[in-house]
């Protein structure tokens, strides 16, 4: 098994054929690795948003408490 | 006979803890075999006596077609399985399979265009084979839109499920496309009953990325699956841990991961 190509310019040209084959295998690679990235940081952002709803209502809760009874407020 | 595995399937929880075992063994065998695959495709395998080098592109145009037409017995048959037996997660990993099917038929209709304009002169003939992988691409299409269309997930699944399983039809026309119809379209290369017509250098990577494609297409599935997972189940105790700790990762209580 050898290399078909005897340099790498003329790999990239493919005998007229590259501008084919590479916009084929380009677009294919980006298509894939939004497949992998768009619902893994989908997943991260979700729970990343999630914990900032709770963090949010956790202190609006704390707020209404110190509120309720200042004496332990400090 | 003992059925809890088959019960166990239908458990979302269950699912999101086993599978984050296997998404790294996943990673690692679709990276190496896609691009072991590629690059014995595009620079070792031997030139096309006929059509020079544009051949080059069957090594992501077959395997993203095969999966494309996979993909869609995948979402039609968990569709069927979550409207017969009511099991939450199956519907999920329907819903989960509608773009990846989508955007792999994308895949399989642009690399076929960028063949056939060296190769027949033309970018899209209105052939049985094209205009049916066309309407593969409407069905995954109306499959998404048709579970963002309602508000409530359970009718919003359903209505998917009917879809996908009304859409099969189209799935075995694809198949026989070349064989039924005059076509510019080339018939399979690869049988499995008689010898095929592809020579072994050019048929062992192709077969390097047919596997990487469906390594790739289960830990794509697993991940979209895993997302629409965490969205579900939002209200869940298990969830709401997991979005205390700020992690997507599942710790199992006691320590076990």
């Amino acid at each position: 098994m050898n290399f078909q190509f005897s340099s790498f310019a003329e790999f990239i040209e493919m005998a007229g054929h590259g501008p084919f084959v590479w916009a084929a295998y380009v677009v294919t690679l980006v298509t894939l690795i939004a497949l992998i990235v768009l619902p893994s940081r989908g997943a991260s952002r979700f729970i990343a948003q999630e914990k900032k709803r709770l963090d949010v209502a956790e202190r609006r809760a704390r707020a209404a408490a110190t509120v309720a009874t200042p004496e332990t407020s400090g | 006979m003992n059925w809890q595995w088959f019960h166990r399937l239908g458990s979302p929880r269950w699912f999101y803890q086993k599978t984050q075992a296997w998404l790294p063994w996943l990673a690692i065998a679709s990276v190496v075999l896609l691009v072991t695959g590629a690059i014995w495709g595009l620079g070792f395998a031997p030139q096309d006596a006929k059509q020079g080098n544009s051949y080059r592109i069957i090594f992501i145009h077959v395997p993203a077609a095969v999966l494309a037409l996979v993909g869609y017995y995948v979402m039609a048959i968990s569709g069927a399985i979550g409207l017969i037996w009511r099991m939450k997660l199956p519907f999920v990993v329907m819903r989960a399979a509608a773009p990846i099917g989508a955007a792999l038929t994308f895949v399989a209709l642009f690399t076929g265009a960028v063949w056939g304009k060296p190769t027949w002169g033309t970018y899209w003939v209105w052939d049985a084979r094209i205009t049916s992988m066309l309407l593969l691409l409407l069905l995954y299409i109306g499959v998404i839109a048709l579970g963002q269309a309602f508000l409530q997930e359970r009718t919003a699944d359903k209505a998917c499920a009917i879809l996908a399983l009304v859409g099969t039809v189209n799935i075995p026309i694809i198949y026989k496309s070349v064989d039924w119809w005059n076509s510019l379209h080339q018939p399979a290369t690869i049988k499995l009953t008689e010898s095929s017509s592809i020579h072994p250098s050019m048929f062992y990577p192709l077969l390097v990325m047919v596997v990487g494609f469906y390594c790739f297409y289960a830990w794509s599935l697993i991940l979209h699956t895993r997302q629409q997972i965490l969205v579900r189940e939002r209200k869940t105790r298990w969830v709401q841990q997991m979005v205390a700790s700020g992690s997507t990762r599942l710790v199992e209580e006691g320590g076990k991961a």
